[in-house]
């Protein structure tokens, strides 16, 4: 048994040593800040964030990887060298199993694997678990102090199992892409993959040049996975928001990375490696610069979209108030007017009847014009009221089965003298397999029928309106067809037709007066029951249809 | 995520965090405070490390 493996001096926190070259240094240093820096700024940000937590344990686990290898370079006593080459076994494998992880949350968007998948994911670990502490693992000591130590038999496997693992990251890689839909989440999990993966990939690139023999010089560069790891992991923070990590924390990231590339070229005894640090300084600050300046753009295009909303909201409550302040205002006003007009319609009706005795002919017509005028404004006070009525949620539906097909003829029978006085036609048809019968307001039914009826005689000029009652089994539905000849609708009126005070554009070329809103009532009140009201029409002067559905009574 | 699966979810990490405490404190114990591992000789370290590794395997362990 020797004291000391290489007979060194003694190192400061086990992992400064004058025995130890700057390469070595470099390539172990550098990673790990990095990937101590991008995993507390991940978990700071967002430390409730399932993948977070994992990207922190996944830099942290590496940081105890590295400093553990630092630990084997600079502290080569017998029995450091012995425990930390097989302490750093089970790190390395829970290293691969997080990274595998990881990519899993990525590729199902951040649901959690079933507990069973955790359990055989695990079990990889088990043979490390029960003989890390054995010569399976690391057999013994080498008086040499490049080799340290000799690797045994659980060390291949090892490595073998992280082949599987890298294999599985492509795996679950391949499936994410085809299984997320949205596009930005499908991004994300591209980016964090494919970092994970590169960042593997050279690791076990590195343990493979030890297998092969080929010295410890290249082991060296197997850690700067990691710099390109958090490379793209920063640039999917600032392009995607991934992690949920402000833009303003990866900038600093970026020139902390750059700033610290840059100090490695200052070490004197590294002149052999100046030209890849050179490379990498020039590479990164290119990239860093490009990263910066997206970065600040969107930062600002952030915060000015963040402004914009906050106002909208302001504006938008503001706006609720007023609408509020309107529907009463419409509402109270309608009430005020209704009562002294119910006044005016009945005197001049008594009126008109000779209640008060005989009125002079020349009085008649006005009093007649009185009456006719009385009855429209009592019609466009109802359509205020029940817009008020069903923006407040105030509408009152007494719902009750009834026969539909009824109904309709009983109405059509009613509006047809109206449609004789101006010379049309209105036919009564039914196609019916089913009695008709509906559960709804028999009143508000009628109301809608009464509406669709009315407007087709006052904007159809000549020709026909025929009102037709179908039912659809299958769909378990009635459908109330009222067909005109008249002026018809384009498109941009079929649009706006159930809004609020919208009429069909060429309605002033027939002289029909409306409030412009009896069909947005009819349409919210079939809506309320259960059904909808339809349009179409091939154009003006091509007559139009307006469909009423209901869902039949079975 | 119901009680169950958290539950489970639990146990997994209990488990896992468990293996890893004994599996190193086992191996602190057996090599770092017992140092109980063997030290080669320049001549039994003579041979590469992948050949030595493959002929330890049926030879030396």
């Amino acid at each position: 048994m020797i004291d000391n493996a290489c007979e060194w001096g003694a190192s400061t926190l086990l992992i400064f040593s004058e025995n130890v070259g700057a390469l070595v240094y470099y390539t172990h240093i550098f990673p790990l800040v990095i990937s101590l820096f991008l995993g507390f700024q991940v978990l700071i940000n967002n430390p409730k964030g399932r993948s977070n937590r994992v990207l922190f344990l996944l830099t942290f686990v590496f940081s105890i990887w590295v400093y553990f290898d630092l630990i084997l370079w600079a502290s080569p006593t017998p029995e450091s060298v012995m425990f930390f080459w097989s302490a750093i076994v089970p790190i390395e494998m829970f290293m691969y199993l997080l990274a595998a992880y990881l990519v899993y949350l990525f590729a199902h968007e951040q649901v959690d694997a079933p507990t069973w998948k955790k359990f055989a994911f695990s079990v990889f670990l088990l043979p490390i678990f029960l003989f890390a502490h054995t010569s399976l693992n690391v057999i013994g000591l080498s008086p040499d102090c490049d080799t340290g130590a000799f690797e045994g038999i659980l060390i291949q496997y090892m490595y073998a199992a992280e082949i599987v693992i890298i294999g599985f990251i492509a795996y679950y890689l391949l499936k994410g892409i085809r299984r997320i839909k949205d596009t930005a989440n499908r991004k994300r999990h591209i980016y964090i993959s494919t970092a994970t993966l590169v960042f593997l990939c050279f690791f076990t690139a590195g343990n493979l040049t030890l297998s092969f023999d080929l010295g410890p010089f290249y082991e060296q560069y197997k850690l700067f996975g990691m710099p390109i790891f958090a490379t793209i992991v920063s640039y999917s923070i600032i392009k995607l928001a991934t992690f949920r990590v402000k833009a303003l924390l990866t900038g600093v990231l970026i020139s902390a990375l750059w700033i610290l590339i840059f100090s490695m070229l200052l070490f004197s005894d590294i002149a052999y490696a100046r030209p890849v640090i050179l490379i990498t300084v020039i590479a990164f600050g290119i990239i860093g610069a490009q990263l910066s300046r997206s970065m600040r753009k969107e930062t600002q295009q952030r915060e000015q979209i963040e402004k914009l909303a906050t106002n909208l909201e302001k504006a938008n409550a503001r706006l609720k108030a007023l609408d509020h302040q309107k529907s009463e205002f419409v509402s109270i006003a309608s009430h005020q007017l209704r009562s002294p007009l119910t006044a005016i319609r009945g005197y001049a009706s008594l009126l008109l009847e000779g209640s008060f005795g005989q009125i002079p002919q020349k009085a008649m017509e006005p009093l007649g014009r009185i009456d006719e005028s009385s009855k429209l404004m009592a019609l466009a006070i109802e359509d205020y009221l029940n817009v008020s009525r069903i923006e407040s949620g105030n509408m009152k539906y007494n719902l009750a089965d009834f026969n539909l097909v009824k109904e309709v003829e009983h109405v059509t029978d009613d509006l047809r003298s109206d449609a004789m006085k101006k010379g049309l036609v209105l036919y009564f048809k039914k196609s019916l397999h089913h009695q008709g019968v509906i559960h709804a307001d028999i009143g508000k039914t009628i109301q809608i029928i009464h509406n669709l009826i009315n407007n087709s005689v006052k904007y159809t000029q000549t020709g026909t309106i025929t009102v037709l009652v179908r039912d659809d089994m299958r769909k378990k539905k009635i459908f109330v067809d009222i067909i005109d000849t008249g002026i018809g609708m384009s498109e941009e009126t079929l649009n706006a037709i159930f809004h609020k005070f919208e009429r069909a554009r060429n309605a002033n070329s027939v002289n029909a007066t409306g409030t412009g809103l009896g069909l947005y009532v009819a349409a919210k009140m079939a809506e309320a029951m259960g059904g909808g009201i339809t349009a179409h029409s091939d154009g003006d002067g091509k007559g139009s249809r307006f469909t009423l559905e209901m869902p039949l009574a079975m | 995520m119901s009680e169950s699966q958290k539950k489970n979810s639990w146990i997994f990490y209990v488990v896992l965090l468990t293996l890893f405490l004994l599996s190193f404190s086992a191996t602190y114990l057996n090599l770092y405070v017992n140092k109980n591992f063997k030290t080669f000789t320049a001549e039994e370290s003579a041979p590469k490390p992948l050949d030595f590794y493959l002929h330890a395997n049926t030879a030396e362990l």
